[in-house]
């Protein structure tokens, strides 16, 4: 569950899709995404395994089904690594701009 | 994937930017901290930053224009840079009208960390 996991997961529309539509609707299985989706279900569930490697979804047993639930955390975590490192660097660039000045 | 870029334009000239930003000397004046720094494919350092103390590694050198390294915190575990949770930064340098421009990319760490950033996500998930 890195920053960059969490990019190549969300880099594929169609897995976007699903991270909508699990936002939109709440946890759903691999069956009933496909339904909503032009792909097949195996296909939707090598897209929800990727995003659960990715920490974005968890698996949740429900009787004899599987359902998948957003965990958007490593989103905002993803982002927080950015913003961070984004100021990190725009701290240490106006240090070398006043060295280089 | 994921990564950041920033850049700075300097009134110095490719030589004094370039030796800013690759020796030690000047690596501890602006990144915050006590820098060393192996200046070769392979050549270790450690810079104690603001933001804490980080190993790390050089991946390439050219010369005057381009310095790639990845770096990690001290005392991390694992036997390579990927294991460590490491971070890849890549430093240049152009001429331009004015001067310079340094241009500085990190890339997030990748996948098979064991120094990993949300670990918490997953635990919560499957309590």
């Amino acid at each position: 569950m890195t920053a960059d996991a969490v990019f190549a997961a969300l880099a594929d529309p169609t897995r976007r899709e699903v991270v909508t539509l699990l936002s939109a609707d709440g946890p759903s299985t691999a069956t009933a995404l496909a339904a909503a989706l032009p792909i097949s279900r195996q296909a939707v569930a090598k897209h929800l395994a990727l995003l659960d490697r990715a920490g974005l979804v968890a698996r949740r047993r429900a009787g004899r089904e599987i359902r998948y639930e957003l965990t958007p955390a490593p989103m905002t975590d993803a982002m927080g690594w950015m913003a961070e490192v984004g100021g990190a660097w725009d701290r240490r660039l106006d240090a070398l701009r006043d060295l280089l000045a | 994937m994921a990564e950041v870029t920033r850049s700075v334009e300097v009134p110095a000239d490719v030589r004094r930017a370039w030796q800013v930003i690759s020796t030690p000397d000047g690596l501890s004046r602006w990144l915050g901290g006590a820098t060393s720094i192996d200046l070769r494919p392979g050549g270790g350092g450690v810079a104690d930053l603001p933001e804490g103390r980080r190993e790390l590694t050089v991946e390439e050198v050219v010369h005057g224009r381009r310095l790639v390294l990845h770096w990690w915190p001290e005392g991390a575990a694992g036997r390579t840079p990927l294991e460590r949770g490491a971070s890849t930064v890549e430093l240049e340098v152009e001429q331009n009208e004015q001067g310079s421009r340094i241009v500085v990319t990190e890339h997030a760490p990748l996948e098979g960390g064991t120094g990993s950033q949300a670990p918490q996500a997953r635990a919560l998930a499957l309590a």
